[in-house]
């Protein structure tokens, strides 16, 4: 969808100047997810409403409320993914509720943005995408926010040997797009990795990082045995003696996943 | 298969020279890896925050409420 209809310009257009557009994850309005109750009770009336009313309904749909929250229209995601299909289902609703155009009423906004850190945190973003064509959901990187604490960014740039677990905190996420994005089930089976000091002059100082590492992260969220193989290569800036890291950037020079090829970048972000 | 972890720091920063082509190598390669703008139109729509926020504006501005459910966390592309 969203490489789809969502990115279509007629699509676009409508929903921001007839609709009040929204989108929900599954994961969050189930039993145990973390959305308010009265969250999941709004998504479980609008089910309630389409199996009443014969519509449509599922885990993975669109569906249309007109501006009393009442269920007038659904469909599957297999026809709406179709922006032909589900720009007519949009104008369908403009021409029976006789909308007129108008600004978006939610603000335009990033939709990845970065969670909320303590002060002294590290912000890192990083974008996965597919360097060969090959492999699931090519057309858009995935992305994901990682903190790295004040303590976090000493024991990556420590005197002593450095925390693994610092660096894997960052290096779990390195995988292209896959069914399965719980990096808890991730399994590291190697690890090697230096960290060199490069430059250190009036009170600034740079380290270079750089190592290889193999992952199992399976595709879908079953054990398949597969696994990321990949090095990792990055400069971080920081004050010597305080460890506080100014800024890090981080990416593979070959990375490789299930036959395929992918690449990785990650760089810090001024909160 | 078992973890091996080997960590090395240097610690004479004054004999180990900085390679700045490597390094801007790097800085390249991270920018050029960053979304583009196609890849982000998704960003161009005014999503509401969630189902009781959109059906309030709904009922606020007289619009219709597109709802869209879906498996997985499409705004980061990991789904």
């Amino acid at each position: 969808m969203r490489a789809g209809p969502l990115s279509n310009t007629n699509i676009i257009g409508l929903l921001n100047q007839y609709f009040v557009p929204v989108y929900v994850v599954n994961e969050d309005y189930a039993r145990k997810g973390p959305a308010p109750a009265e969250e999941k009770a709004e998504l479980q009336r609008i089910f309630k409403e389409g199996h009443t009313a014969k519509k449509s309904v599922g885990s993975v749909h669109v569906y249309v409320l007109n501006p009393e929250g009442k269920l007038i229209d659904s469909m599957h995601v297999a026809e709406a993914a179709k922006p032909k299909v589900l720009a007519a289902m949009l104008q369908k609703t403009v021409d029976e509720l006789k909308l007129r155009p108008n600004a978006p009423v939610a603000k335009v906004r990033p939709q990845s943005a970065p969670p909320a850190c303590d002060e002294g945190s590290l912000m890192l973003h990083l974008v996965s995408r597919s360097v060969d064509g090959r492999g699931a959901w090519t057309e858009f990187p995935g992305e994901n926010w990682i903190v790295l604490t004040a303590d976090d960014q000493k024991a990556l740039l420590s005197a002593d040997e450095p925390d693994p677990a610092v660096l894997k905190k960052i290096l779990t996420h390195f995988y292209p797009a896959t069914e399965n994005n719980d990096v808890n089930k991730n399994r590291f089976e190697q690890l090697t990795a230096a960290t060199k000091v490069v430059e250190s002059k009036n009170g600034k100082a740079r380290a270079r990082l750089s190592g290889t590492f193999k992952m199992a992260h399976s595709f879908y969220h079953k054990d398949d045995g597969k696994a990321v193989e990949s090095d990792f290569i990055g400069f971080a800036d920081y004050d010597p003696a305080t460890r506080k890291i100014s800024a890090l950037q981080l990416t593979t020079r070959d990375a490789r996943y299930n036959g395929g090829k992918f690449a990785v970048a990650v760089r810090s972000i001024e909160p | 298969m078992k973890l091996a972890v080997l960590f090395v720091l240097g610690l004479l920063p004054s004999l180990l020279a900085s390679d700045p082509s490597e390094f801007d190598w790097v800085r390249q390669r991270v920018e050029e890896l960053q979304p583009t703008g196609k890849e982000k139109r998704f960003d161009e729509i005014g999503w509401a925050g969630d189902i009781r926020d959109a059906t309030r504006l709904a009922k606020e501005h007289r619009r219709p409420v597109f709802l869209f459910t879906h498996d997985g966390r499409m705004n980061i592309g990991r789904c």
